[in-house]
């Protein structure tokens, strides 16, 4: 997948092609063919019957288009089936609980990684320690709070329990990246008269950008796709993200029965995932392991 | 770009202004009335970038506060317009730091 | 200074004053108080911190004050809040002495950790605690406060044992564990050892892998549900009935477990895959040269260097892994939707339907649903302890 920054090519030695390389190495493609055209297919399928209407699909008859390519699904999906509210939902969470988190989470990472204090290593210990705190231990105690209020703003409650998920992992990553940056800038900076907080917000944390980057990327997918605490706090039809709407379309397609429709919907919610995965993969992937991957 | 965030920000302030009385709506008035108060001020006392804060928190709240209260243009109006006015907050500090460190840092 | 301080004071003080006696206390006077409270202390300490604090404090008091008088006179509080936020930043220009580096350091480490400790606190300590008492506990439901719990000790432990849905899903959770662990785990490695063979297109055939690991489970898991498995219609049964055989009802109460758990399947391997790549991409090239020059295969090479090098790796992965079958739950309420089916059944399911039972008859049992938490999470803890013990580190000696 292209990077689409522009780099400095390396120079390559041009090999030509070893086939007899290559050959000893065909058991390993084909496997991994066999694999990606199966993925190809059935993702190629379900775009083709997101077009296609109900009939058509239950013969099986989804790459022939007979009655033409059917854009109505998506409006029908759009709007009779609220994906639009599932969707303004989940980008709000997931915006809000990108920015928040980061709020939250940078400050704190950049005071741990460079300041000696009392509870600093209790804290770090505990930020690592919530990350692997699975979310079934801490659902139940914090419904029996939010239930027992009336008047409860749901989406609030469920943006705030998104951003409070997602601050250990942040700042744990952020941390790394806090303890490679030198201390000449903070050094500079207290001569010139800057405040040490003001050091932080005008020197420290833009250069810490790639990071940022990277991890916000990482907190849109995990809010995005976030489904079991969904389940929990954002149950209703009002407030309910992509996840959980979903959901629930499949479960009154028994009813309605359409089937363009419902396929256009799952197109609908996957699709920006999918997007930002076509352009980011590179960077996400060495987010995954940690800046682990090479080349 | 200061005076291009200032104007950002009094027009989309003064327009959530406008919009809370279509149909009329106490608590943004009066929320929308700060935010235009507080965009003058911004413009008035240049160097103060506290004000900028508090305008870009102040816009902020006034999204979550009153999300639930809004139909759905004037949410997704409301969202344009704040997000328009923390932009012209932002411009208007950019502003002031280019000729910070234009003259501090020799 | 003076004046616009004492403004907002009394003007939050008379705000709050009024909203009490008009509508009674509740949640809405809040701000007013606290920013009586900070305008106070912001005041004293000439803190131009606390003083853009108050401001935020004051404006939330328009929002949230429900009586128009009290309201305006949050937007007039507001407005004072601002000018003596000013007036303070102007005192502290006028008196440069007040400026104290160390205090300032002090006050950034405070104010930058107290969001993120407020966070731990509430989100982790505090449940994580409630949660380990509610088990012990049985409460009529689940918002009951602390005064009607009753003590049952060990009951609520011996209920779930005693249950034969959670059984099931005990057992289901170790057949995904084990089954499917196995499985997952050896294609990420073979796909892993695959691509760092010098295979071209690593890159994409790399990032196509881990793809679904990234899109939107919901998605897939419908995906699956409604196309791969359908009965008419389904890829895998197209592909049967291409070769004459009778097509399957791969959703049938028999099968839908290992279709879940083939699904599921799919979609994680990518992310084992990466792992054990970074893994595999650390070992010396040198190692792999030495030993073709010595006449091993690739085969053997794999054996002998590449497997016992990856234990690092490999428990990374058994942890993650074990995690991610401990909390299975979405591909679970995917291919049961309404109604829980035994067949699928996972501890999560089980505390899920225990917490917030569907059917109007059973009663919600918040303590046994505790239980189940706090059993998963002595499963995820014993498992992650005594892998650390059976797999040490092989540090690859340069």
């Amino acid at each position: 997948m292209a990077l689409f920054k522009k780099k400095e090519k390396v120079p390559t030695i041009h090999q030509k092609i070893n086939w007899k390389k290559e050959a000893t190495l065909l058991p390993g493609y084909i496997i991994i063919l066999v694999w990606l055209v199966f993925t190809a297919a059935f993702l190629l399928w379900i775009l083709a019957a997101s077009f296609s209407t109900t009939p058509e699909i239950m013969q099986g008859q989804v790459f022939k288009f007979e009655t033409g390519v059917h854009v109505e699904n998506y409006a029908v999906a759009w709007s009779q089936q609220n994906v639009a509210r599932y969707f303004g939902n989940s980008l709000l969470y997931s915006i809000a609980g990108c920015v928040f988190t980061i709020l939250i989470a940078a400050p704190a990472s950049y005071v741990l990684s460079r300041y000696k204090f009392i509870c600093n290593k209790i804290l770090k210990s505990s930020l690592i320690i919530a990350m692997s705190v699975p979310a079934v231990m801490i659902v139940l105690p914090i419904y029996a709070i939010t239930a027992s209020w009336r008047n409860a703003p749901d989406r609030l409650i469920f943006t705030v329990l998104m951003i409070f998920f997602r601050v250990p992992y942040t700042t744990v990553f952020l941390l790394n990246f806090f303890q490679t940056l030198s201390k000449s800038y903070e050094e500079a900076a207290a001569i010139d008269g800057c405040s040490p907080a003001g050091t932080f917000w005008r020197i420290m944390f833009p250069l810490v950008q790639p990071a940022l980057v990277t991890v916000t990327i990482f907190n849109f997918l995990g809010i995005w796709n976030e489904f079991f605490m969904a389940l929990i706090f954002a149950n209703s039809q009002e407030i309910a993200p992509v996840g959980v709407g979903l959901l629930q379309i499949v479960n009154s397609m028994k009813y309605t029965g359409q089937y363009g429709a419902l396929f256009a919907a799952v197109i609908i919610v996957f699709l920006p995932t999918f997007l930002l995965y076509i352009f980011l993969s590179e960077k996400i992937i060495a987010g995954v392991t940690g800046g682990g991957v090479k080349g | 770009m200061g005076t291009a965030g200032f104007v950002t920000a009094l027009a989309a302030s003064l327009l959530s202004l406008a919009i809370s009385f279509i149909p009329v709506q106490f608590v943004n008035i009066l929320m929308t009335l700060f935010l235009v108060f507080m965009t003058v001020m911004c413009r008035l006392l240049p160097e103060r970038s506290s004000l900028k804060g508090c305008l870009v928190g102040c816009a902020v709240l006034t999204i979550v506060f009153r999300f639930t209260y809004m139909t759905t243009l004037g949410k997704l109006l409301y969202i344009v317009l704040m997000l328009a006015v923390i932009v012209g907050a932002v411009l208007m500090q950019k502003d002031i730091n280019s000729r910070f460190t234009g003259g501090k840092k020799a | 200074m003076i004046a616009a301080s004492i403004l907002s004071i009394a003007l939050p003080l008379l705000a709050f004053v009024l909203q009490c006696v008009l509508a009674g206390f509740s949640l809405v006077c809040v701000p007013s108080l606290l920013t009586l409270v900070f305008a106070v202390i912001a005041f004293w300490r000439k803190g131009p911190v606390l003083s853009v604090v108050t401001v935020i404090l004051s404006f939330l008091q328009i929002a949230m004050l429900n009586i128009q008088l009290t309201a305006i006179l949050g937007l007039l509080s507001t407005v004072a809040a601002v000018f003596m936020m000013l007036s303070i930043e102007k005192y502290r220009d006028d008196h440069p002495e007040l400026a104290d580096p160390k205090a300032a350091t002090k006050q950034m480490i405070i104010g930058f950790i107290l969001p993120c400790a407020i966070t731990l606190l509430v989100m982790y300590a505090y449940p994580v605690v409630r949660t380990f008492l509610m088990s012990f506990f049985d409460m009529p439901n689940i918002t009951a406060p602390i005064a009607e719990w009753d003590f049952v000790g060990l009951g609520k432990y011996t209920k779930i044992f005693a249950s034969q849905s959670f059984i099931r899903s005990i057992q289901n959770m170790l057949m995904i564990w084990i089954v499917g662990g196995v499985i997952t785990l050896a294609l990420a490695l073979l796909f892993a050892v695959i691509l760092t063979s010098g295979i071209r297109f690593k890159k994409f055939f790399r990032a196509a892998i881990y793809m679904p690991n990234v899109i939107s489970a919901v998605a897939l898991a419908t995906m699956w549900i409604q196309y791969i498995f359908n009965q008419q219609y389904g890829m895998l049964n197209s592909i049967i009935k291409f070769f004459n055989g009778t097509p399957i009802n791969w959703l049938s109460t028999d099968m839908k477990f290992w279709a879940m758990l083939g699904s599921f399947i799919f979609g994680a391997v990518g992310y084992y895959m990466l792992i054990f790549i970074s893994g595999i991409e650390k070992i010396p090239a040198d190692l792999y040269e030495a030993a073709t020059i010595d006449g091993a295969s690739k085969v053997q090479q794999a054996f002998k260097i590449t497997f016992p090098l990856l234990k690092g790796v490999t428990k990374t992965n058994l942890t993650f892994w074990t995690i991610n079958t401990a909390t299975f739950y979405l591909w679970s309420k995917m291919f049961s939707p309404v109604d829980t089916e035994a067949s699928v059944i996972v501890p999560v399911m089980y505390l899920y339907d225990t917490a917030f039972p569907s059917k109007g008859n059973m009663r919600a049992d918040a303590g046994a649903a505790a239980a189940v938490g706090i059993v998963l999470a002595v499963i995820i803890l014993a498992v992650y302890l005594i892998m650390n013990k059976l797999i040490k580190d092989d540090e690859v000696e340069l």
